[in-house]
Formats: structure tokens, C-alpha cells, sequence
């Protein structure tokens, strides 16, 4: 009879764990479906279009190209030489993607990167607010609150603003699926193994999505536990050795791109963009953002965070004023209380080092403590608000589900979604695959021979779409724009900038030349793009170099080494040509001392000094030698 | 506003809150000092309500 019984009951266990799992592959069926409807093209599928804005998504696409072409080339993956041509580049820094450009490289062999880079940005909303779903059916055991917190999540303004442009961003599932098996863990006394191994490979994976998210999740994560324990809440100490474990297995994964991004630390941190410039603005939390429906076009004026992909502080005023009416009438449950505290810490460190209002600096802010720190720098203020907007869904589930009568709640939480909605003509972005015919991987291209090496203007940073389009073909020299920073050492030649910001007449004949032998550049593809007038500028400048028309179509003229261009330059002279003043860094020097004076002016001015004796003091230890009395404040 | 000035600021605000919750032995006084420096739009007027209120308690515990 017992033995009939446990059948019976190994049998009830197994019948609900089933239906369970049918309902939730039902609702990632409606989660993926809902974001296919939203951003489905306006135009139908076509296999010439990307998801996204601007030229940051071919930087996912090179990647998703890079892998497969590099395993099946035998090339290093965390290194190439066909960006920033012939010294090449560390990938380690880089939003390379290993999770999706490994694991995905036979889709991308048959199918293309364009095509896999629009299905991975057509599934990450879904599939964050499936997370997030599941994280609050964890905490609720109600299907209805977890759906509406999956929604706020999956459709957050963070969400919808990463998605124009940032893949690795835009993925974030494994953030709220990291917060849902620590609470199964918890609630079910997983073993330390289960734990370790589960949660270690879903940080693994998480680190080979985007290495920013990861040691972010590490940071809120350790403040969530750290709160956790300082509460002394039950079940909290029972899962530290398989949180342990899960570094460890996730320190091992990882560790041969962690090894790349220690020895290339340097050049990397310095590419990642500053913290200020990164950080939301105060009024970035009730001013809806251009993605937004309700107002995002009037407002948009008023965004610090220029980049609208960066815009994913916007709550509105009806979530903020549920929020806080959430927190006054049930802070005494003690999740509720802890999603509220995770969701002002996120908010507060989001402000980044500085407080800003309608961009002007007004305070310090928490985030200045950490700020310089090595490999924390890397951390850029404004997408913490991804946790924030994670704590604020856990809130609303966990308030639509306390007892008492929900009809108002769910009416009140419809209202903060309906502020929150996006307006499809912005969010759903598809922008067209637009290559020259030369670059085309079907064309012959007689002129362009395999493996050259070639620098094309004017560029705004689509060389690597040429690239990707050709099917790896050609090497480009000094250029290719796979995230911030310049790349060494082409970027202390003072040509440099000029070159990149497509202008042409400031550029000296002589050094360009050198800069075109001395890398030994094959051909200079001139795109006849936007703006039309640089295409004709960098014709004359190459005419000017002794380089000729090798072909010309109406798309894209080809560039080679006439018989008067210039011979390969000694180290001596490319030294030289290295180390010639140039006037941008000139103009930069004369610009922060003259900022410096006046401040040192100012401050005498407001304390009724007399400003002459700092100023000499200054000009006598720290000024470099320009004359202090000929500088002049209040110009630009 | 420049952030140089902000710092200096901030570091002279705190500076001073140091001093005063020393003198008036206010709780936790590093605490206090830290907030100030680290977050000083919010925690300078908290600190100032604060003692203020505590000021204005202690005198009326005097008077009555």
C-alpha cells in the first residue's frame, strides 16, 4: 500500500512538473510572439534588412561572420588583423559575443549573420521577460502578476531603447533567469552541485553575451546577498556554497577570455566610453524618452543621453507614483521591501559619478567612489537601470498578488504600462543593407585581388558592412569600427582624425602618402556616399598623392599606386611624421588651460582676491608655456 | 558645473559636517561625513534637518 501510494504521488509530482512546464512554454510562446508582432518589419521579411539603427549593429554582425570564418581559417578568435590592418586588433574588449558567434556558427554559415543578428534581436525581448516571468511566478506561484511583471521587464524603456542598437545588451534573459533559480534553489534545497553547476553556466553564458552585464549582475548580485544576509533571512546561508561554486565553474569557462581581457587590459579600458557621458539624468526618469508613445517626440529635446539606445531610465510618473505607493502601504513584506531597496540602489548608481539636471552637474553621486577603479570603470552608469526595472516588475508581482481586491491594481499598473508603451514607428527600426556592388560576395571584383589590403573613404564607420558583405575578402588598413577608441598606432599620426572625420583639405599630401606606403595599402576604394562632397575631396587628395583610378563604377571608384606615388617611408621619418604637433591636440591644450584660468579667475572673482598671484603661481608650476594674460574667458 | 569645483565642494561641505556632528556629538559622524561627500545634494539638507531636529527635541526636552 505505501509502495501504490508513492507511485501515485511520484506520478502526481511528474503530471504537475509537465503541466508546469506546458504553461510556461506557453507563455515564451506568447512572450516571443508578442515581440515578433511588435517589431516585425513594415515591409515584410526580406533578407536585406537589419533590426536596429546606425552602424552598431554590423558590429554584431562582423563578430557572428568573425567566428566561423576564424575557426575555419584556423585565426585566433580573440585577435585580427582584418580590422586596423596590417597590426591589428584585441578582440577581448570587445562586444565579440562569444556565447552567440560560437554556438551559433553553423546558422550563420547557412544563413548569414544578418539573418541570425535579426532573429537574436527579435527574441531578446521575449525572452527577458520570459525570465523575469519566471523569476515572479517563483516568488508569487500566480500566473497572472508574473505575466505583468515578464511585460514590465521584457518591454521596459531599457529594453526598447538597447534594442535599436545593442545586441549584447538587449539579451539580458539570463539576468532574471540568474534571480530565478537562486529562489528555486532556496525554496527546493538545491544541493550545492545543482546550484554551482546550473547557475555557474548561466553566468558563463551571460559573459560570453556581454562581459558589462555580467560583472554588473555580479556587483547587484553581491548587494542583493549581502542585504539578504545582513536581514539574516531563512535559506539564505544554505545556498552561499553553491553561489560559490557557480563563480568557480563560471571563473573556469571563462577564463580563456578572461586571460585575453587581463593582458590587453590597457588599450581595452581605455576604448570603454566615460562613465559621466554615460549616466542618466535625473529628469531622464519622468521625461519620456523618443521610443516612448506618449509624449516621447515633444520631449525628446530634453534627453542628456543623446544616444536614444542609452534613453532606458524612463519610468513616467504613473509607474513612479505606483511604486510609491507600493512601498507606503506594503513595505512591511519583506520582499516587497527588498525589490524597493534594489530598485532605488540601481536608480541611485545610475546617476553615474556626478548628479546631473537638464545635463548640468549639480552633485556628487555614489558611483564617483568606484568610478576610476580599475575594470569597475568599464561599468557604465546608465544600463544599471536594466536592475532597477528587473526589482521594479518583482514589486508590482509581488503587490498584484498580496491579498485583497486586485481589479484596481491591475487597472492602475495597465495605466504605468500604457505610459511605458513604445511607439512602433521608432522602436521598430529596420534599416537596409546598402553595399556597393564591388564589395558584394557575388560579384568577380577583378580589381580588388583576395586578402589585399584596402582603406576606403569616406567612412562613418560602415567599412566593416563591405567587409562582412564580401565574405571576409579584404583586410582594411588602420580602420573598421568595432567599438570606441582608436587604434595604435595609426592614431598618432596627425592625419589620423582628418582622415576618419572625412576631412580631406586639412590633410598633408606628403603624410598621407607616407601613411598609405608605410602600411602598405593596396587600393582606396572612394564610396561615393554621404557626404558627396568628401568623395570628391578624397579623390583629389588621392590624385594629389600620385595614386590612379584602377576602376570606377557609379557606386565606388578603386584606387591604386600610380608610378609618382610615394615609396615606403624610413622608421625615421614615419617617427617624424608621428611626432609633428598636431593642431587638434594643440587647440585641446589651449582649451583646458583657458579653462583653467578662468576657473582660477572666477573663484578669485567670488572670494574679492585679486586673481594676479594664483595666476602666477600657476603659470610658474603647472601651466605649460602659453601666456596666461592673452587668454581670454567666455569664448568657446 | 564643473566637476573639479563639485569635488572641492563636496570635500568642503563634508569637511564641515565632520566638524559640526563632533562638536554637537551627533551619531554615527563618518557616516554622515561619507554621505555628504559621496551624494551631497541629498545627505547636506538631510544632515542639516537632522540635527536641526534633534537641536530643537533636545531644547524642548530642556523646557519641558
Amino acid at each position: 500500500m505505501p509502495k501504490a501510494c508513492h507511485s501515485h504521488d511520484k506520478r502526481t509530482k511528474k503530471f504537475l512538473f509537465l503541466k508546469g512546464l506546458g504553461l510556461h512554454g506557453l507563455i515564451l510562446f506568447c512572450f516571443l510572439s508578442l515581440g515578433v508582432f511588435l517589431y516585425a518589419p513594415p515591409v515584410g521579411w526580406q533578407h536585406d534588412l537589419y533590426f536596429g539603427q546606425g552602424w552598431d549593429p554590423w558590429i554584431y554582425i562582423w563578430f557572428l561572420h568573425w567566428a566561423p570564418f576564424a575557426l575555419s581559417h584556423n585565426l585566433p578568435l580573440f585577435y585580427t588583423d582584418y580590422v586596423a590592418a596590417p597590426v591589428g586588433e584585441s578582440l577581448a574588449w570587445r562586444t565579440g559575443m562569444p556565447s552567440f558567434t560560437l554556438s551559433l556558427a553553423p546558422l550563420t554559415t547557412a544563413f548569414g549573420g544578418v539573418a541570425v543578428y535579426n532573429c537574436l534581436m527579435l527574441s531578446a525581448p521575449g525572452l527577458a521577460a520570459w525570465g523575469a516571468y519566471l523569476a515572479a511566478y517563483q516568488l508569487t506561484s500566480r500566473l497572472a502578476p508574473s505575466v505583468v511583471a515578464g511585460l514590465i521587464f521584457g518591454y521596459s524603456s531599457y529594453e526598447l531603447a538597447q534594442l535599436l542598437s545593442h545586441l549584447n545588451l538587449a539579451f539580458v534573459a539570463a539576468v532574471p533567469l540568474a534571480l530565478w533559480i537562486c529562489l528555486r534553489a532556496t525554496a527546493n534545497a538545491w544541493t550545492p552541485l545543482r546550484l554551482g553547476l546550473s547557475l555557474g553556466v548561466l553566468l558563463a553564458f551571460e559573459f560570453g553575451v556581454a562581459q558589462e552585464v555580467f560583472a554588473t549582475t555580479i556587483v547587484f548580485g553581491a548587494a542583493l546577498l549581502a542585504t539578504l544576509i545582513a536581514q539574516r533571512r531563512p535559506g539564505v546561508m544554505d545556498i552561499l556554497p553553491g553561489v560559490a561554486l557557480a563563480i568557480a565553474v563560471c571563473v573556469l569557462l571563462t577564463a580563456p577570455i578572461t586571460w585575453q581581457m587581463i593582458i590587453w587590459y590597457k588599450s581595452g579600458a581605455d576604448s570603454v566610453s566615460s562613465p559621466i557621458s554615460l549616466s542618466n539624468d535625473v529628469l531622464d526618469f519622468i521625461i519620456p524618452t523618443p521610443v516612448t508613445l506618449a509624449g516621447g517626440r515633444l520631449f525628446a529635446p530634453f534627453a542628456r543621453n543623446r544616444d536614444i539606445a542609452e534613453q532606458g531610465a524612463y519610468f513616467g510618473l504613473p509607474l513612479l507614483a505606483v511604486l510609491i505607493h507600493i512601498w507606503r502601504t506594503h513595505r512591511s513584506m519583506p520582499a516587497i521591501r527588498l525589490a524597493g531597496l534594489m530598485a532605488l540602489l540601481a536608480g541611485l548608481l545610475s546617476l553615474g559619478p556626478y548628479v546631473h539636471v537638464l545635463g548640468v552637474a549639480v552633485s556628487t553621486a555614489p558611483w564617483l567612489l568606484v568610478s576610476n577603479l580599475p575594470f569597475l570603470k568599464a561599468m557604465l552608469p546608465a544600463r544599471f537601470i536594466m536592475y532597477a526595472w528587473l526589482a521594479v516588475a518583482m514589486m508590482i508581482a509581488l503587490w498584484l498578488a498580496a491579498p485583497g481586491p486586485a481589479s484596481r491594481r491591475y487597472l492602475a499598473v495597465a495605466c504605468c504600462v500604457l505610459a511605458i508603451a513604445p511607439d512602433r514607428n521608432v522602436a521598430r527600426r529596420w534599416t537596409p543593407v546598402s553595399i556597393p556592388e564591388i564589395f558584394a560576395a557575388s560579384s568577380d571584383k577583378p580589381t580588388i585581388p583576395r586578402d589585399s589590403r584596402i582603406l576606403i573613404l569616406p567612412e562613418q564607420g560602415e567599412a566593416i558592412s563591405y567587409q562582412v558583405m564580401s565574405g571576409m575578402d579584404f583586410r582594411l588598413v588602420g580602420q573598421g569600427y568595432l567599438g570606441n577608441g582608436q587604434p595604435r598606432p595609426f592614431s598618432r599620426w596627425h592625419l589620423y582624425q582628418s582622415l576618419f572625420d572625412n576631412d580631406f583639405a586639412h590633410i598633408d599630401i606628403p603624410e598621407f602618402s607616407a601613411y598609405l606606403a608605410a602600411y602598405g595599402v593596396d587600393y582606396v576604394v572612394v564610396v561615393q556616399a554621404l557626404p558627396p562632397l568628401a568623395g570628391d575631396a578624397a579623390t583629389t587628395l588621392l590624385q594629389a598623392a600620385g595614386w590612379e583610378v584602377a576602376t570606377a563604377t557609379p557606386q565606388a571608384t578603386i584606387f591604386r599606386p600610380g608610378p609618382t606615388a610615394a615609396p615606403p617611408p624610413t622608421a625615421a621619418e614615419i617617427n617624424a611624421f608621428m611626432n609633428m604637433p598636431s593642431p587638434v591636440r594643440v587647440a585641446k591644450t589651449i582649451r583646458s588651460e583657458t579653462d583653467w584660468v578662468c576657473t582660477i579667475r572666477k573663484i578669485a572673482g567670488f572670494v574679492h582676491l585679486d586673481a594676479a598671484p594664483l595666476l602666477h603661481q600657476y603659470e610658474a608650476y603647472a601651466h605649460p608655456p602659453l601666456p596666461v594674460a592673452d587668454l581670454i574667458c567666455g569664448r568657446s | 558645473m564643473n566637476p573639479t569645483v563639485l569635488i572641492i565642494v563636496a570635500l568642503l561641505s563634508a569637511a564641515g559636517v565632520l566638524r559640526d556632528a563632533r562638536r554637537h556629538a551627533v551619531p554615527a559622524p563618518f557616516l554622515w561625513t561619507t554621505a555628504v561627500f559621496l551624494f551631497w545634494i541629498v545627505a547636506l539638507p538631510a544632515y542639516v534637518w537632522r540635527t536641526r531636529h534633534a537641536k530643537e527635541s533636545r531644547k524642548q526636552g530642556l523646557l519641558f
